[in-house]
């Protein structure tokens, strides 16, 4: 598998185990990705090649409920429905095709601010993911060196852990991420019950002042110094994550 | 004359279809003892019984986090074994 964020994410969300904000952020990543979207061409077609060969008789309906009960379900749970078959991924590489020859038509230099704006809004779904529990590992300490230490050999590049507790910002961990198929490392702060995402990785783009933006209730601050791009995210006060901005910066 | 779909489907009903239908499947069962008796059992119980990865979790006495890896890496040699199978079948035609 090429993508990382399909080696990541792909299965589940191909088996419907995905919640609705990252299912919904895959569904976009689909649309850009021919590797996934081949990918799960792949795996829809094993799948319907597996229940048509009906290799076995399924369990009566009876039987199916009593194990349900026995481990504690209950009642049978809903499961999401099952990606849609072929045609779907067919249609989403076609549209792909369409999308990037009418967007090079009538854009062939998409502009570096609508860019940076476009990925902070895919960092607020990953900031959303970080939330559920369960679906993310990482390191959980309020103490500099370790988190730090977590990160070595993980990222190929030098982050900023700091702990600003005197300040209000202080550290709880940090996670990694894939977003947009870049590596991001994530440090997490608690500002009065509020956490912060701050998303961190590499970049080759001269330094910016913060832009800021909101995206389904959470607000974002992404700048960029020193070869290095952050993104803050949350749901605490914009001028809280403005404050934090200026605390990493300085 | 209306489209009798009864009568069509049918007729795509032949001894021919029957042969392929019983090779495919005989291939599948065939691909499918190639696995690990673990990733066997999470393949069978996603794919055939639909059960969730909790449920196959609980059914298999593992993690959900193993139920995932098991569950990719069984699809990854399931096509693998597949697709060799499809390439003896074609040399020896």
């Amino acid at each position: 598998m090429k993508c990382d964020f399909g080696d990541f994410f792909l299965h589940s969300y191909f088996d419907g185990e995905l919640s609705v904000g990252p299912a919904a952020e895959f569904d976009r990543h689909v649309l850009h990705c021919a590797d996934c979207a081949e990918e799960l061409v792949s795996l829809d077609f094993l799948r319907v090649r597996l229940q048509l060969a009906e290799l076995h008789e399924p369990a009566p309906a009876s039987l199916r409920r009593r194990i349900r009960v026995d481990l504690g379900f209950g009642a049978p749970p809903r499961v999401p429905a099952c990606p849609p078959l072929l045609w779907h991924w067919l249609a989403a590489a076609a549209t792909l095709l369409l999308i990037v020859i009418v967007g090079w038509r009538v854009n062939p230099e998409p502009s570096r601010d609508d860019y940076q704006a476009e990925l902070a809004e895919e960092i607020v779904d990953a900031h959303l993911r970080s939330l559920q529990p369960g679906l993310m590992t990482g390191i959980a300490s309020n103490d500099e060196h370790a988190v730090k230490g977590w990160f070595d050999g993980k990222v190929k590049f030098a982050l900023p852990v700091r702990d600003f507790g005197n300040d209000g910002f202080t550290l709880q961990g940090g996670h990694l991420n894939i977003v947009e198929g870049r590596t991001m490392a994530a440090l997490v702060y608690d500002q009065g019950g509020h956490l912060i995402n701050v998303f961190i990785w590499p970049t080759r783009e001269p330094d910016t002042s913060p832009r800021r933006g909101s995206r389904k209730g959470y607000q974002w601050v992404d700048w960029r110094r020193r070869k290095m791009e952050f993104c803050a995210v949350s749901d605490a006060d914009p001028l809280e994550l403005d404050r934090l901005h200026q605390l990493i910066a300085e | 004359m209306e489209f009798d779909e009864k009568l069509h489907l049918e007729s795509c009903v032949t001894p021919e279809t029957i042969a392929v239908a019983g090779d495919d499947r005989k291939c599948l069962t065939l691909a499918l003892e190639t696995l690990p008796p673990r990733f066997r059992e999470v393949i069978v119980l996603r794919e055939l019984e639909g059960y969730s990865y909790k449920e196959i979790a609980a059914i298999a006495a593992i993690p959900v986090g193993t139920v995932m890896s098991s569950l990719s890496r069984a699809r990854r040699q399931l096509c693998f074994a597949l697709a060799n199978s499809e390439r003896e079948t074609h040399r020896e035609m």
